[in-house]
């Protein structure tokens, strides 16, 4: 209960202080206005054992005892300029996020460049979220060090990691430093594959014949001479009339046998269902090493193999039917 | 990766450490059964971090918690109090270590070993103590930053250095508020007092029980006379006065106070004041015979000064005595008779030997003279007489004639009394040793005495010291020269008496003085006067607060600003600085390195104007380039460390073409 109203209320005050800056231009350094303190639970407690052990001075009148209270109070106070300090200057740029698929854990990586003393126990959490798991690393003297916030996606598309809370209670875990950062990370979520696809669709080859009809936008290639079973339709007439013997036409998308995945061939399932097949295949076609183009509402991709077209193409399938 | 609220081994053992350390010195006073729960708990506690094993189950733990209270229970005969509450702490202390499963729970160990360091201090707070303590202070910081490390292990230097940085760096603000901060004088509660309390003297005496007679060099307590010191033979500091013989033991007689005392002074006031050490009784010690007490205290009709609550702390106070007296000259036969009273039990021969010699000797004074000079003749002083039987007196007066002062006084009290002269014994302390840088005289626990009072018709009370006749150099010399082997220390003195050794000793006792004087004795009292010195006069509580806030706040900013100052150096990376410093020596050479420049280019263009310098430097701009750019092998540290090196003794001038 305590808990949830804090966390509302420092949404609320992060809210308010940084209405209109996100997001914001990395790097980010954390100067002394960034940065925000107060007593952690374990401060409030220690804070109430100072109370006793003063109490306990005064009755027994042990000047040693208060000499003892005194240093414990100087040192809670000095805590706080240690724990602040374990943040100040820390210079935040964002990372690369690699693309995951929809059930997976994105890993938004934050850079931390630490130009000075040797920083320790820093953690990083997301900050819109109640009880964020939160990522600790110590950070050497004048290095860098890179954290992976995990954001689980949920839907494909553009995913993002939000606010983030850079946070330490380095070195006697008195206080509490806090500062907020967001630069509008965005990380893209493929659709999830779709098992059910099955085998890679060979029917959908551009024979012409078969459940899903090949349209005509294929382009014409070449001719070559008929053989046994090549049907009608593609024998070239015209070239026959003007005496070059039976020829048949060949068209781009069978010419070298390769595979188109295209989207309207998957008629009558659900959007979200096709793009998971197709998602499915363009994996499927890659492990095979099976050259695959893909067909998606307007956009084409020729078919070919390898990680950049592969990635493309999942691309396309992730942001398909999104705004921009 | 470790988990973030896991207890990791290093963790653990430096927890144990801080609390043995902090135990320790009450493992003096507690029952061996306690230290042993303790050492067991810390040693199971190890073994489970060990072995990764299972803390123990919440019944085990709370069955223990309740056997250990109960055995607590039975060992101190209460619930509350002093001795048995530390007793408790402690061993509930060792149970929560031992029952720790997350990082978090460390705190509440961490934080009840502040309290310990506390209660070491209602026992002792010497100098050593309060060393000791802030190691100990030290370490338990150590353990807390050790605790709040996540995902790595602090190293020894990583605990230690931070901690003792941020404790250096609470001091100023540590003095401000023990200096400014608002003192409240008296207990907020009282406890029940502890019997098991030790001091110096006790408010009884059985001469006899003890064989030997164990010498502390503690200081009982340390006067600063206004005037010169007087002779040893005067300073009797008076203490219990025991006129009750009961058996083999003398006790005090339950007297009334008074509020002034019934004395003539036959000499100029003496004024001074003594500091004494805490000793949880009532009584305080003046010179033979007080004139005025302290506000807090109040005398019995017997001369006793006596405070109003026992002496827990350091106290301080201002007598005024005369030395010379005639006290007690208008008692009548119903005050005396307490004093002639005696057990008629035991000592046949001893009041036989007093009532004959009244017989004989008529004159009380007379009397007196031969018993003494019985005493100077026969007998011995030893700090290791025999033990005594039945009849101490008798034993000791006509057998074995070897005792200290307990065995003469007390002899030599019950002798007078079987012969119809009133007397009783006083005990105190008898001499000390000035110390020469401070001027104060230290009186220790070993010149604890106790000698007599005698009335005579004529002059009153009258103090006898039957131990002077014995062995006058004990009272004209004081305890340390006479007796030399009765301590390391006095047997250290004594091979090198005027040497550097009693100079350490006096030096020792100086910085101790000062300790007292504004650590240990610093009160509300002292406080006003510090308070007034710095100008404020009247100092009322509004203004003292302003002045603590003003002092607490200046000090915190000035330890901030030098936190901030510190963290605004950017560090450069060792081999970017050392990388620095030979371009700076190249500058010299007139090509300067141009910000945007790098290394091969800054190389080539230093080549076309000054090909030696770039030849001697060549290699070490190699080194420079595979160490910032390529290398990030195993030997890097030690390869970066020689390029500092290397670049540290390079000289372009010498190159010069």
């Amino acid at each position: 209960m305590l808990a949830s109203l804090t966390f509302n209320l420092r949404q609320r005050i992060s809210d308010w202080i940084f209405r209109a800056r996100f997001p914001e231009n990395p790097p980010v350094v954390l100067i002394q206005r960034r940065i925000f303190i107060l007593p952690s639970r374990t401060g409030y407690f220690f804070a109430v054992v100072l109370i006793l052990l003063l109490i306990a001075s005064i009755n027994y009148a042990l000047s040693l005892g208060y000499l003892l209270t005194f240093l414990l109070a100087g040192l809670g106070s000095i805590a706080m300029l240690h724990t602040f300090r374990n943040l100040l200057r820390l210079s935040i740029s964002p990372g690369k996020i690699e693309p995951v698929f929809v059930g997976e854990a994105a890993q938004f990586s934050i850079v931390l460049n630490n130009p000075t003393l040797p920083r320790y126990a820093i953690g990083i959490k997301r900050a819109q979220i109640q009880y964020a798991e939160p990522k600790f690393d110590d950070i050497k003297e004048t290095t860098t060090a890179t954290f992976h916030v995990p954001v689980v996606a949920t839907t494909r598309g553009y995913l993002r990691c939000g606010r983030l809370e850079i946070f330490t209670e380095y070195p006697v875990g008195l206080f509490h430093a806090w500062s907020y950062v967001d630069f509008g990370m965005v990380g893209l979520v493929y659709p999830k594959p779709d098992p059910g696809a099955g085998a890679l669709p060979r029917d959908m080859r551009g024979k012409g014949e078969g459940n899903v009809p090949v349209r005509g936008d294929e382009e014409f290639q070449s001719l070559r001479a008929y053989k046994a079973g090549d049907t009608p339709r593609q024998i070239a007439w015209k070239a026959l009339a003007r005496g070059q013997g039976l020829l048949v036409k060949e068209f781009g998308s069978t010419a070298s046998a390769d595979l188109w995945l295209d989207y309207d061939a998957l008629e009558g399932l659900p959007m979200e269902q096709r793009l998971g097949r197709l998602t499915w295949w363009v994996l499927e076609a890659e492990r095979m090493q099976m050259p695959y183009g893909l067909k998606l509402a307007g956009r084409h991709f020729r078919p070919s193999l390898g990680a950049k077209h592969r990635d493309d193409c999942l691309h396309a399938l992730a942001i398909y039917g999104l705004d921009p | 990766m470790l988990n973030q609220s896991a207890l990791t081994l290093a963790n653990i053992m430096w927890l144990l450490a801080g609390m043995a350390f902090v135990i320790a010195p009450h493992t003096l006073r507690l029952p061996l059964w306690v230290t042993s729960v303790c050492i067991g708990a810390g040693f199971w506690r190890w073994w489970i971090a060990r072995h990764a094993l299972r803390v123990p189950p919440w019944w085990l733990m709370g069955l223990m918690a309740i056997a250990v209270s109960v055995g607590a229970r039975v060992e101190y005969g209460r619930w509350f109090g002093r001795e048995v509450g530390v007793a408790l702490l402690i061993i509930m202390l060792c149970l929560k270590v031992l029952e720790m499963r997350m990082k978090r729970d460390a705190m509440i160990p961490i934080f009840m070993g502040f309290f310990l360091v506390i209660t070491n201090f209602m026992y002792s707070q010497t100098i050593l103590m309060g060393l000791y303590m802030f190691g100990c202070v030290w370490i338990l910081v150590a353990v807390l930053i050790g605790f709040n490390r996540i995902n790595t292990e602090a190293s020894l230097k990583q605990r230690l250095i931070p901690a003792g940085w941020m404790l250096l760096q609470a001091i100023p603000m540590m003095l401000v508020l023990f200096f400014l901060f608002p003192r409240i004088s008296g207990a907020l509660w009282s406890m029940p007092q502890d019997e098991r309390s030790q001091s110096g003297l006790s408010d009884n005496m059985s001469p006899g029980d003890i064989s030997k007679l164990s010498i502390s060099e503690a200081v009982a307590f340390r006067v600063e006379f206004d005037g010169p010191v007087p002779q040893t033979e005067n300073l009797y500091w008076r203490g219990p006065v025991l006129g009750q013989q009961a058996g083999r033991t003398w006790r005090m007689y339950p007297e009334p106070p008074v509020r002034k005392l019934d004395y003539v002074p036959q000499g100029p006031p003496l004024n001074y004041k003594v500091t004494l050490q805490p000793h949880n009784k009532l009584w305080l010690f003046a010179l033979d015979l007080p004139a005025a007490a302290p506000e807090d205290a109040g005398f019995l009709a017997d001369f006793q000064m006596r405070a109003k609550s026992p002496v827990t702390g350091l106290k301080a106070y201002e007598v005024t005595s005369h030395l010379r007296y005639a006290a007690g000259l208008n008692l009548g036969a119903k005050e005396l008779s307490p004093y002639l009273k005696f057990d008629t039990g035991l000592n046949p021969r001893a009041i036989a030997y007093g009532k004959k010699l009244r017989e004989e000797t008529p004159d009380p004074k007379v009397l007196v003279e031969t018993l003494l000079t019985r005493y100077n003749k026969e007998f011995e002083y030893t700090l290791e007489p025999p033990r005594l039987g039945a009849d101490p007196v008798d034993e000791f007066f006509f057998d074995t004639k070897k005792g200290f002062c307990e065995h003469y006084a007390g002899s030599f009290v019950l002798l007078l009394r079987a012969a119809g002269i009133p007397a009783r014994v006083v005990t105190g302390y008898q001499g000390g040793e000035v110390n020469p840088i401070t001027r104060q005289l230290v009186v220790r626990q070993s010149e604890a005495h106790a000698w007599s009072e005698v009335w005579f018709a004529d002059l009153g009370w009258v103090r006898i010291d039957p131990t002077f006749a014995v062995s006058p150099l004990r009272i004209n010399r004081g305890m340390a020269e006479t007796f030399g082997p009765i301590g390391v220390m006095n047997n250290l003195i004594d091979a090198d008496k005027l040497g550097i050794l009693r100079q350490i000793s006096f030096s020792w006792d100086a910085v101790n003085t000062q300790w007292n004087r504004w650590v240990v004795g610093f009160s509300q009292d002292k406080q006003r006067d510090l308070l007034e010195g710095l100008g404020m006069r009247e100092a009322d509580w509004r203004s003292m607060a302003i002045w603590l806030i003003i002092a607490v706040i200046s000090t915190g900013g000035a330890a901030g600003l030098f936190l901030y100052v510190r963290a605004l150096q950017t560090r450069k990376e060792p081999i970017v600085a050392a990388y620095d410093r030979i371009c700076r020596k190249l500058a010299k050479t007139g090509v300067v390195r141009a910000p945007h420049e790098g290394p091969v280019d800054y190389l080539n263009r230093l080549h076309a104007l000054h090909p030696a310098i770039a030849q001697s430097v060549a290699p070490l701009f190699e080194t420079y380039v595979a160490l910032r750019y390529c290398s990030t092998g195993a030997d890097q540290v030690s390869r970066t460390r020689d390029f500092t090196w290397r670049a540290l003794r390079f000289r372009a001038a010498k190159n010069r073409d």
